[in-house]
């Protein structure tokens, strides 16, 4: 009985210790840790001064083209599974059709291709509980994959529905673009803007790829670029911008 | 202070004997499940890009509000003035801490990445409720253990302070899980300032309707004897947390009824005839609510035990409905990106039929949660003296000045007031 007291006690401490410890000393090591954003070099290296836009005149996009969507899943590395497994397929840019859901309008349907929006005031960046979700100086919303916890929150948060899990490990023969990190299994994924294209000085592929220059890219804060040109009307839309989380792609002729 | 006799359960039948065994290959089978999913993958667990919250998430919030009841039970004789409570505060307080530690099983098991357990404590995001409540969390259970351990020492201020110390990180823990959730603009569904506090009562009344089935058959499986009146007492609280709860999620409904925004959900949850009508109005008003108000009101009902049980099961049940009505519609319902116009994806399924229901991996992940309470709780019941060998709801002595002259009895409803220590003798 009292080597059993004696156990108790000493578990009792030890659990006490260990959860007092658990909490206080991450805690303290955040407290006294340096502050800002945790980054890359390129991170720290981009432009603080640009404002990276997109702009998609649906009005050129034919039905049924899915290039884009296929130009994006070949440089991001994106898995495509066989059968059944398909409905797991990351679509970091997809087409989506549109209706207008009044009758006795013209009711053509439109083509809109749907990635990012990078907005300005990201949900999934505040709900992320690792800061695993972060913005770039430049204003790109990215994700460090080694940080994600895989908790899905984002995927939530998001007002358009474009981060996606990835379900299961890419296969090796479709990694074919080594510039581009093969997805990591149990973390969030979205587009990037192909940000090692941009930061290569390139186009993403989705504007390149596009037979019909229906997507634009560029710099909305130098008026000498198309995007700030075909932006300068005032008639691009964005979408859901009752939320005011100020998207930065914008689409034509809705 | 009131001295009662606590001690461990003896724990040496067969059946006690069976269960462990049993309880541990579930909670073995969890950890196999658990790392399986974890090398192979979401796909296994029945999630999609469309539904990426499941019956993890629903079973999370299930158990961090079941662990909410526990703990009112416990601070009820602590910092209440229900000093006949202390009886049960032990047990209750164990409950406590259990249910919040599978709360986080679940919730960890559920992570694409739960190596990564420590990473929300290193990098902590101040806006992200989620990233606070790893502190609110892990800070409640450590004040459980703790305040478990005052009590085990039999330190009444340490146990006072303690508990007081609980239940403010219970508001936290309780509120900021419905917070979580409440903050999600993108989705109307989950858009509310009323989900907080209609998480925190009805965690309340779900954890006190647990709680006393625990207690219940805890007491009678160790052939101890439990005051039939703790639970009268008990099912009046729970009747009226019941009532209040029901009336935060009726108002929410109907003022989200007036909103545009909101009228497409809750036409798809209450009128489109979808599961998450059935849930509703059978599993959640009619099970969860208007069963057992109607049972704890009956004159022929309220005051068996039998019948008080069973009410509590219903509504247990019916908060399952509540919070897979809290988890789940708001990922089925299209998201509107551009009023006006119907969208649909051949890649992506936007505007099609979502599906979603658990695979073998995941039932086998909430089957080994559960198991994992019952286990920690017969083993520390058997190790610790948690169980008192006798509960009975002693009366305090009142002051003089609340005696009635004429008759010698205590005037009706002022018993409960009084403040001061019940001498409980020890039973032999």
């Amino acid at each position: 009985m009292g080597n059993d007291r004696l156990d108790r006690r000493t578990f009792l401490k030890m659990g006490g210790l260990i959860a007092a410890a658990g909490v206080t000393i991450p805690a303290a090591s955040q407290i006294f840790a340096p502050s800002g954003l945790a980054s890359s070099g390129k991170e720290l290296s981009a432009a603080t001064d640009v404002s990276w836009t997109m702009v998609a005149d649906v009005s050129k996009c034919s039905p049924d083209c899915t290039i884009c969507e296929d130009a994006c899943a070949d440089e991001n590395n994106l898995p495509r599974f066989p059968g059944k497994l398909s409905r797991f397929d990351p679509y970091w840019l997809r087409i989506i059709e549109a209706k207008k859901e009044l009758s006795g309008v013209d009711n053509k349907a439109l083509s809109l291709p749907v990635m990012c929006m990078m907005c300005d005031k990201p949900p999934c960046t505040h709900v992320c509980p690792t800061k695993a979700s972060f913005i770039r100086p430049d204003g790109l919303v990215m994700i460090d994959e080694h940080r994600c916890i895989g908790c899905r929150y984002c995927v939530i948060a998001c007002p358009y529905r474009v981060r996606f899990m990835i379900f299961k490990d890419t296969p090796d023969d479709q990694w074919t673009n080594r510039k581009v990190p093969k997805l990591m299994r149990g973390v969030a994924s979205k587009c990037t803007f192909c940000v090692h294209r941009i930061d290569d000085g390139k186009l993403p592929r989705c504007v390149v790829d596009c037979p019909e220059n229906a997507l634009t890219f560029g710099d909305r804060n130098d008026p000498e670029t198309e995007v700030a040109q075909l932006l300068e009307p005032g008639t691009a839309q964005a979408l859901r911008p009752n939320l005011r989380v100020g998207p930065n792609v914008f689409y034509l002729g809705l | 202070m009131a001295k009662y006799f606590f001690a461990p359960i003896e724990g040496k039948s067969s059946k006690y004997h069976w269960a462990v065994v049993i309880l541990s290959l579930l909670v073995f089978s969890w950890f196999i499940a658990t790392a399986i999913r974890f090398k192979l993958g979401f796909w296994i667990t029945g999630l999609n890009h469309s539904i990426t919250w499941g019956g993890s998430e629903v079973l999370f919030v299930l158990f961090v509000g079941l662990s909410a009841g526990s703990l009112l039970i416990s601070a009820l004789g602590s910092i209440f003035g229900q000093t006949e409570y202390k009886v049960l505060s032990r047990v209750a307080a164990l409950n406590s801490v259990l249910f919040m530690s599978a709360a986080l099983m679940m919730l960890i098991s559920s992570w694409g990445r739960p190596d990564r357990i420590l990473l929300p404590f290193y990098n902590i995001n101040p806006r992200s409720m989620l990233s606070l409540n790893a502190f609110v969390y892990s800070s409640y259970i450590a004040v459980g253990i703790i305040y478990l351990w005052a009590q085990l020492k039999n330190s009444e201020k340490w146990s006072r302070v303690l508990a007081i110390a609980a239940v403010c990180t219970a508001i936290f823990v309780h509120s900021g899980t419905g917070f979580i959730f409440g903050v999600i603009n993108g989705r109307e569904m989950y858009f509310s300032s009323l989900t907080p506090l209609a998480f925190v009562i009805a965690a309340l009344s779900s954890g006190t309707a647990l709680a006393m089935i625990i207690l219940h058959y805890s007491f009678k499986a160790t052939h101890r004897k439990i005051d039939k009146r703790f639970f009268l007492q008990l099912s009046r609280v729970m009747l009226g947390l019941i009532m209040f709860v029901m009336f935060i999620v009726s108002i929410e409904h109907l003022i989200h009824m007036y909103a545009p925004e909101h009228y497409e959900g809750e036409k798809y949850v209450l009128f489109s005839g979808s599961f998450f009508t059935y849930v509703f109005w059978i599993q959640l008003y009619l099970i969860g609510f208007l069963s057992p108000i109607f049972i704890l009101l009956y004159p022929r009902t309220r005051s068996r035990l039998g019948w008080i049980l069973f009410a509590s099961g219903l509504h247990v049940f019916g908060i399952v409905g509540e919070r897979i009505l809290f988890i789940l519609p708001g990922q089925f319902l299209h998201i509107p990106l551009l009023p006006g116009y119907e969208f649909s994806s051949a890649a992506y399924g936007d505007g099609a039929t979502i599906n979603y229901f658990p695979m073998f991996t995941a039932w086998v992940q909430y089957i080994g949660v559960i198991a994992f309470v019952a286990l920690a709780y017969l083993l520390l019941i058997k190790w610790l003296p948690l169980l008192p060998q006798e509960a009975k709801l002693i009366k305090p002595k009142p002051p003089e000045d609340l005696l009635i002259e004429e008759s010698g009895e205590v005037a009706e409803g002022d018993t409960n007031i009084v403040a001061g220590s019940a001498e409980a003798e020890a039973p032999a």
